[in-house]
């Protein structure tokens, strides 16, 4: 199963984040959000694929609550008669907010996991986009996983001659982390875009590289995509 | 298949050519090694002649040039030339090994299943196949560079051009590769070009050599052997002291290592490293070795076991490790302020800061550029910096990950100097290195690691021989 969702089309998967975001903002349920938040945690689990990028996103998305609850008790306190009905009232709309918010992260975490940069890259080229959008976006995409890795490798060096993290307060001393990963990340723009032009992802297409190829786990997804806005599921947006 | 005629190339923003008429045909099949000084123009005529100067250099090309029987001065034809550069890691772009190596076919539309399969055959050959689906960032750079190197084998290109292709592999991958790159060449009339500068290897493998000197083509035939076999380790045999019966500045004691759920990267490791000891750590890429000196610098602990230090020593401050890289290290406006980064670290101040810089950089060449930016510094200059950025700091311990990668003959003899001075003073020195040559010129003893364990430990003259 897992396997057939990943070899699916990256089109096909961006088709159902879009889809379930969509929905997750005009459905107020919250009974219907948590199901999809369920939902999209069990998929998560079961590509088995918790590492620390998907950490890392999960608790910069935590990280930023507590600013959220401020600005909606705010928003509830200027709309309610009273402060105590107007913290209720912040905390409700932040519930569903939250959801909602939570199902996007999900539904993106979701897709990075099951897509792998050659078929993303293929499925570009399927849409028949000029070669140097492609190559930009091939380059954007792995961009900041690679800034990400780069940093850990310079903190880890500076380290060694004796960096310590609490010097950050002092924003200078940010330097010796910033100057070598941007001038890194410069260097290796130039060799990742030499190297996949030549791999003719340029979209010179020498051969059959821009076929759009549909498999099963594509239509999982397209039809998980239409199922959220006809038929059974469609009641709970009625309701409202 | 490649014919060049009074090629000349100007860099950008530059008046001067740095490529100057070069004339010259190349046949199919026929295997080059291109040769000369840093800074000559080597990487310059190698993307001309696999016609990809228009993507990686920026400035203006002149005379005639042309590849598969096209005029293609400007650019080659799509899937003509494949080509590996000196820095192996900023090219791959995928997440695993076998998806690396599959995206040049799947790019040509080619059928899937032929494409795994060419894939698979690729890996296999080079040992890489049961590791197929391990993640690249946590490879060692010696796989990452085969890596780079099988993903343009993959597309199956009529010229291949590799930039210093063993520089971070072991002997026996390198050996292998260049057993299959021979394959190609010969039987798939492949031409193959590479920059190297280990000249013995490079002469048991080209049958032709362009010599390169400011841009001029200087010679174009057979290598002057007698300069290949004149390797400064040979000439040069250790001189250290060391100390059997000291106690030991550090000790590995059962240390076992893990990276996250991964499998193991050291699997009971015990080694004592005494003053006066250099200590070569040599093995097979991905053995352990660089792991093995990131735990003793204490940049990450063992999953069990442990790892001491004589007493009154601190890692922090009396361990010193200088990494793979120097491009990951520099950062400052001068050398001198590189130079002094640790020592600034630790509070010492400015003006015995500075007579401390002065007294380890000039005896490593680098004395008279105290103020020169160090990102214009020469790669071996570059190395040497980062040499005297961690030896400024007058470590007992020090540990050395690959010093030797991408080192002419010279700077390696300098290099090899400075160790042998650092152990001949009573400290241990820790080095991981595939250069038996350095091994041969700096170790007393030499450790053999394999798949995380010491498979052999004894004295350097024994273990080399």
């Amino acid at each position: 199963m897992t396997r057939m969702l990943r070899e699916a089309n990256a089109l096909s998967k961006c088709l159902f984040a879009v889809s379930l975001c969509a929905y997750a903002f005009l459905c107020s349920d919250w009974r219907v959000l948590v199901a999809y938040v369920l939902l999209l945690l069990a998929l998560l689990a079961m590509t088995a694929e918790f590492d620390r990028i998907l950490l890392l996103a999960v608790g910069v998305f935590f990280a930023g609550l507590p600013v959220l609850l401020t600005l909606f008790i705010l928003g509830g306190i200027e709309k309610a008669a009273t402060w105590q009905d107007g913290v209720w009232l912040g905390l409700t709309w932040l519930g569903i907010f939250f959801l909602r918010l939570l199902i996007m992260v999900l539904a993106d975490l979701l897709v990075v996991k099951l897509t792998s940069f050659s078929n993303m890259i293929l499925s570009l080229r399927s849409l028949r986009l000029p070669g140097r959008l492609v190559l930009f976006v091939s380059a954007l995409v792995s961009m900041l996983p690679n800034i990400f890795g780069m940093a850990l490798r310079v903190i880890e060096v500076q380290r060694c001659r004796g960096f310590v993290a609490k010097k950050l307060i002092n924003p200078k001393n940010f330097l010796p982390l910033f100057i070598p990963v941007f001038l890194a990340q410069m260097r290796r723009s130039a060799d990742l875009a030499l190297s996949l032009e030549l791999r003719g992802v340029n979209g010179a297409t020498y051969g059959r590289g821009g076929c759009l190829h549909l498999g099963w786990g594509d239509g999982v997804f397209v039809a998980a995509a239409l199922l959220l806005w006809i038929g059974p599921f469609q009641w709970s947006l009625v309701l409202q | 298949m490649i014919d060049l005629d009074d090629i000349s190339f100007t860099p950008a923003g530059s008046d001067e050519p740095i490529l100057r008429h070069v004339s010259l045909a190349i046949e199919q099949g026929e295997r080059v090694g291109i040769v000369g000084p840093s800074g000559s123009g080597k990487s310059t005529l190698g993307y001309h002649l696999c016609g990809a100067h228009h993507l990686a250099l920026a400035g203006v090309t002149t005379g005639h040039l042309y590849l598969d029987g096209q005029d293609c001065l400007a650019g080659g034809p799509p899937g003509f030339a494949g080509l590996v550069g000196q820095n192996p890691e900023a090219q791959l772009f995928c997440r695993t090994i076998q998806e690396e190596v599959l995206l040049g076919p799947r790019m040509r539309g080619e059928n899937e299943q032929v494409c795994r399969d060419r894939v698979r055959s690729l890996l296999d050959r080079h040992n890489l196949f049961s590791r197929a689906e391990d993640v690249v960032a946590s490879l060692s750079l010696g796989q990452k560079q085969l890596t780079a190197t099988l993903s343009m084998l993959a597309i199956e290109p009529k010229v291949l051009l590799l930039d210093e292709p063993t520089s971070y592999l072991d002997t026996a991958t390198a050996n292998r590769l260049f057993a299959h790159l021979d394959t190609l060449s010969r039987d798939d009339g492949w031409i193959v070009l590479i920059i190297e500068h280990d000249l013995k290897r490079l002469a048991g493998f080209a049958d032709r050599f362009l010599t390169i000197v400011d841009g001029l083509l200087q010679s174009d035939g057979s290598l002057d052997l007698a300069s290949a076999a004149s390797h400064p380790g040979r000439s040069h045999p250790a001189a250290v002291f060391p100390r059997p019966d000291a106690a030991p500045l550090l000790t590995f004691e059962d240390v076992s290592f893990h990276y996250g759920k991964g499998p193991t990267a050291l699997d009971n490791i015990n080694l004592t490293l005494r003053p006066g000891e250099c200590v070569a750590l040599m093995g097979p890429n991905g053995s352990g070795k660089s792991t093995m000196l990131r735990l003793a610098k204490g940049l990450a602990k063992p999953s069990s076991g442990r790892i001491d230090l004589a007493s009154g020593l601190e890692m922090a401050r009396d361990v010193g490790l200088m990494l793979q890289n120097p491009e990951e290290q520099i950062f400052a406006h001068t050398v001198e302020a590189e130079c002094g980064y640790w020592l600034q670290n630790l509070g010492v101040p400015p003006e015995v800061r500075s007579g401390r810089i002065r007294d380890i950089l000039f005896p490593l060449g680098l004395g008279t550029m105290l103020t020169r930016a160090p990102f214009s510094l020469s790669f071996g200059e570059k190395r040497r910096l980062c040499l005297a950025a961690t030896l400024v700091a007058d470590p007992t311990v020090l540990c050395l990950d690959e010093p030797t990668t991408g080192l002419d003959d010279d700077n390696m003899e300098i290099m090899a100097a400075m160790v042998r001075d650092r152990a001949a003073s009573g400290k241990a020195v820790l080095v991981a290195t595939h250069e038996d040559a350095f091994a041969a010129m700096v170790a007393t003893r030499i450790v053999r690691i394999e798949a995380g364990r010491i498979v052999a430990d004894g004295p350097a003259v024994g273990e080399l021989s």
